[in-house]
């Protein structure tokens, strides 16, 4: 152990020490790094740590063995037929029970006694009651209604405020809560969520709620939502996503007058090329006015084109008089 | 009767090891579930009879200190309160059993058990397995040559020095959980196995495996 990088000059015990520490995970990464480091530097180091570890393998080898299984099942066996014979553990309820019942004969004895001796009762139950409280855990109690629901749903995010009424010593907590709910589109709860959440202030949630009426938008009350945000959501992704929803209904008179709106309104050329081609493909004489006035003002050429196409379909002026 | 009601234990039943479904495990075993505790006893009692075997060298005192250990544990299992792993609390219970079992056998003059199973040149892990069909006589008296040693070695330790060793080489206990299961600091622990590797090499200089 005099090489240069190698382990400072202690008793051969200490450093078998070390060594079997090392064998048995019990150092830390720097004592790891050294060992390893003296274990690649110094060849009589090395030596010692073979024969430490050859060693205690030697005595690992001596202690291979099968499982000792056929004692194990005796041992469960008779474990088994003994824990029958013991009351169940429930040592701190029966003290409880025990201290009521004597509370309660103590009650009855004193009720029989002069006034001296109740005094002496009283005392008598003070200590019963004393012990009793002691015998019961509030702790077990305590954490028996912590324990979680199984269906929980809802976290507590915060407290936003705590009132304390001093006349009745209630307490008031306004409670932020984060809550998860699931379920169907078509249930009534998620659907009125869905029909709010697509006019909130997340574009996300807004789009993702699009998608998952779009099954509903035959319900009247459904298409008017949809509707509403495909003319004035600010987001063009949301109004696209509220176009695609509506758009197997386009023969309807409400959807029709929406996408006129759109050609009219929208600042998106995307929007208004898509709400031409739809009108396009369910032409009709109840647009040919609108169109008509489209022409006159619609700087979009592909748009222009669609929409002269439409009018010259329906045999329409493309001025209007 | 009897029967009937230790087979409702249900002593066999497979065990799930994660610490949630333990500690849900040991609060219906605390309401009186007994097949939770059951389940309870078959996480940790494999352990639990080899750590007696080993420290008792004798299969009777084992299965009588496996009793007595679990039986501790079933009726003091309402006091538990999740201070510390239960794994550590079953432990410190079963090594204390052993511990005095170790004790009592002082007081008595005969040595049983352990005379036999030393006088047939098997450890008592060895004779505890005998009963199962693919322990051979070959490799019982292979193994037999190198564990008398050890075991006569081992007599030579002291009782927290044989705990320790136990613990830390046979069951792979780390020092600061044995120390937590036998009531010492993590530092007596690690001296109590120095000092029983200072007395096995010196026993067992001219053996390697």
């Amino acid at each position: 152990m005099s090489a240069p990088d190698g382990p400072p000059p202690l008793e051969s015990n200490l450093l078998r020490r070390r060594i079997q520490l090392y064998l048995y995970g019990e150092l830390g990464f720097a004592e790891r790094s050294e060992i390893d480091c003296w274990l690649e530097q110094d060849p009589e180091f090395r030596e010692l740590f073979l024969d430490e570890r050859a060693f205690l393998e030697s005595l690992s080898a001596s202690a291979l063995g099968p499982e000792p299984e056929p004692l194990l099942d005796s041992c469960r066996e008779a474990l088994g037929r003994a824990v029958a014979e013991v009351p169940a553990p429930c040592r701190r309820r029966s003290l409880l029970a025990r201290a009521s019942a004597a509370r309660s004969r103590v009650a009855a004895w004193m009720a029989a006694r002069p006034l001296a001796w109740q005094a002496v009762g009283a005392t008598a139950m003070l200590a019963i009651g004393f012990l009793a409280g002691r015998a019961f855990s509030p702790r077990a109690f305590l954490h028996s209604l912590s324990a979680p629901a199984a269906a929980a749903d809802r976290t507590l995010t915060g407290i936003e405020a705590v009132r304390l009424d001093p006349v009745s010593d209630r307490v008031r907590i306004v409670i932020e809560e984060r809550r998860a709910i699931s379920g169907v589109s078509s249930d009534p709860t998620i659907r009125g969520m869905l029909l709010d959440t697509v006019q909130g202030a997340h574009a996300g949630a807004r789009l993702t709620s699009l998608d998952a009426l779009r099954v509903q938008a035959s319900d009247r009350d459904v298409r008017e939502a949809m509707l509403q945000i495909m003319l004035g959501d600010d987001d063009v992704g949301v109004r696209l996503k509220a176009f695609e929803a509506v758009e197997d209904y386009a023969s309807q008179p409400d959807v029709r007058e929406a996408l006129v709106q759109t050609l009219h309104r929208d600042r998106d050329p995307g929007m208004r090329v898509h709400a031409i081609q739809l009108l396009r493909e369910h032409p009709g004489r109840d647009v040919a006015g609108p169109l008509q006035e489209l022409v006159e003002r619609e700087s979009d050429p592909l748009v222009l084109q669609e929409t002269l196409r439409i009018l010259d379909a329906l045999g329409a002026s493309m001025e209007r008089y | 009767m009897e029967a009937a009601r230790a087979e409702a234990i249900g002593f066999g039943l497979e065990a799930s090891s994660s610490d949630e479904s333990e500690r849900r495990l040991v609060e219906a075993a605390q309401r009186g579930d007994q097949r939770a505790f059951a389940q309870l006893v078959a996480l940790h009692d494999r352990r639990v009879l080899r750590i007696a075997l080993r420290l008792l060298r004798s299969p009777d005192d084992a299965r009588d200190a496996y009793q007595d250990a679990f039986l501790k544990v079933y009726r003091k299992l309402d006091t538990f309160r999740f201070q510390c792993r239960l794994n550590t609390w079953i432990y410190r219970i079963a090594t204390n059993v052993c511990l005095d079992h170790l004790r009592r056998r002082k007081a008595r003059p005969e040595f049983g058990a352990l005379e036999t199973a030393e006088a047939q040149g098997r450890s008592p892990l060895q004779l505890a397995a005998d009963a199962r069909p693919s322990s051979s006589p070959e490799r019982v008296a292979r193994s037999g040559e190198i564990s008398d040693r050890v075991e006569l070695a081992m007599e030579r330790l002291s009782d927290r020095e044989r705990l320790v060793f136990t613990l830390r080489h046979y069951e792979g206990m780390r020092l600061r959980e044995i120390g937590e299961a036998t009531s010492m600091s993590e530092q007596a622990a690690r001296q109590s196995l120095f000092r029983a590797t200072r007395k096995l090499r010196k026993e067992l200089h001219d053996v390697r495996s």
